[in-house]
């Protein structure tokens, strides 16, 4: 009985100091890379629905850390950082590994494909919406769904 | 209680009991009504898969979702202006029931002997009235929702504040999902249970406009609207001018909508 009641608390001790061991370095890197992307698109976003006027330089400089960042995601979601550190990757990543990468893979593509097709603001509102298009497509299955 | 005919034309009309085969029918929904109904049905699918397969579509912008969105929101617009002007069964004033109906005719229908009605009965008014009433809730915060890659957004948006279209989007996509796609489900199986169960054939009723001959609670026969095409399609450009022009009046901008 009392051994029993032993073996429960290691167990319950073990699951909780599991959490927290979990990987929040790696998180807290996936998390910066992807509001950094999130924070670049925001200037895109307003040229599309004409709020402000097209600026190249802006969806280039945009574009560069898509590329940049987009790279170093997938490496990003090791098995011990499915919890903790605030994270909204929905467990379905890691059962999907395969579709998570090659979304990543096809978003520096079209962001690179963009680079030479964003010269001027109509090719910008054709082009642009192939590489945000990506992240909703993502999130839809992977993130979790904000409230 | 039975009454025997008058006349060859006329066929014995016994109340409360389901129609036999070969009795003869009467008209009760209108053409311009049916189409507004199994329209509205194709329109709202097609907004929903729209913008479910978008990815899949090529449609980041979802175009096809907004252009659909507008015309179902000219269509309902449509829908309110015919409840005025169409025929008798179309009619808002013959068929909204208070709730003292609603009772009695719940009552009827759990004893399984309901009044029988023409048009819509009090629970079946009940629930058009709900479900355009959330429809036409949809496409209106559909006016004011941002698209969730910043891509693009209703003609309305920035007549609200950066809160008020985050409260927007989310009510629309809530508001489908978890209530009107439900009251949807519960719609269909309702008329399912009328046609199978109570012997009421309402389904084949919405496509043919005909019911069998009965003594309906509300009017024999419906009364149709004179002219009706020529009213529905005057209607219907009415309805276009008051949500286009509408919208363009109070300072919408349609954002990446071309068809081509």
């Amino acid at each position: 009985m009392l051994r029993t009641l032993m073996a429960s608390i290691v167990l319950v001790l073990a699951t909780a100091t599991g959490a927290w061991t979990q990987n929040v370095d790696v998180i807290k890197q996936r998390q910066d890379l992807l509001e950094q992307m999130g924070k670049a698109a925001k200037g895109p976003g307003q040229m599309m629905k004409q709020e402000i006027p097209f600026d190249e330089p802006t969806v280039q400089a945009a574009l560069d850390t898509v590329i940049a960042n987009a790279a170093k995601l997938p490496g990003l979601f090791p098995e011990d950082s499915k919890t903790g550190g605030e994270t909204e990757a929905l467990p379905a990543i890691w059962e999907n590994k395969a579709d998570v990468t090659s979304r990543y893979e096809k978003l520096v593509a079209d962001a690179k494909a963009a680079k030479v097709a964003v010269s001027d603001e109509f090719e910008f509102m054709e082009t642009w919406p192939k590489v945000a298009g990506n992240c909703g497509g993502c999130h839809k299955k992977y993130r979790v769904e904000k409230k | 209680m039975q009454e025997t005919s008058q006349s060859p034309r006329k066929t014995s009309v016994v109340a409360g009991a389901g129609p036999r085969q070969g009795d003869r029918t009467v008209a009760a929904w209108d053409l311009p009504t049916r189409a507004f109904h199994w329209l509205l049905v194709a329109l709202v699918a097609a907004a929903w898969a729209s913008f479910e397969f978008s990815e899949a579509l090529g449609d980041a912008v979802l175009k096809w979702h907004r252009w659909i969105g507008l015309m179902i929101l000219t269509l309902l617009i449509w829908r309110l202006l015919w409840g005025f002007f169409g025929a008798s069964t179309s009619r808002f004033a013959n068929f909204v029931a208070g709730p003292v109906t609603l009772i009695n005719y719940a009552t009827s229908l759990a004893r399984g002997g309901e009044i029988k009605y023409l048009g819509h009965n009090p629970l079946g008014s009940l629930m058009v009235v709900t479900l355009l009433g959330l429809l036409l809730t949809q496409a209106t915060l559909g006016l004011f929702t941002v698209e969730h890659n910043d891509l693009t957004a209703g003609p309305l948006y920035l007549l609200l504040s950066e809160a008020g279209r985050k409260t927007a989007t989310q009510w629309h996509r809530f508001l489908f999902e978890s209530v009107t796609l439900w009251l949807i489900a519960f719609h269909i199986m309702a008329n399912a249970f009328y046609a199978l169960v109570r012997r009421e054939p309402l389904i084949k009723a919405m496509i043919t406009g005909r019911k069998p001959a009965c003594r309906y609670k509300d009017g024999d026969e419906a009364v149709m609207a004179r002219r009706p095409l020529l009213r529905a399609g005057l209607l219907l450009m009415i309805a276009a001018v008051i949500v286009f022009g509408g919208i363009w009046a109070v300072g919408g901008r349609f954002l990446s909508m071309r068809p081509w």
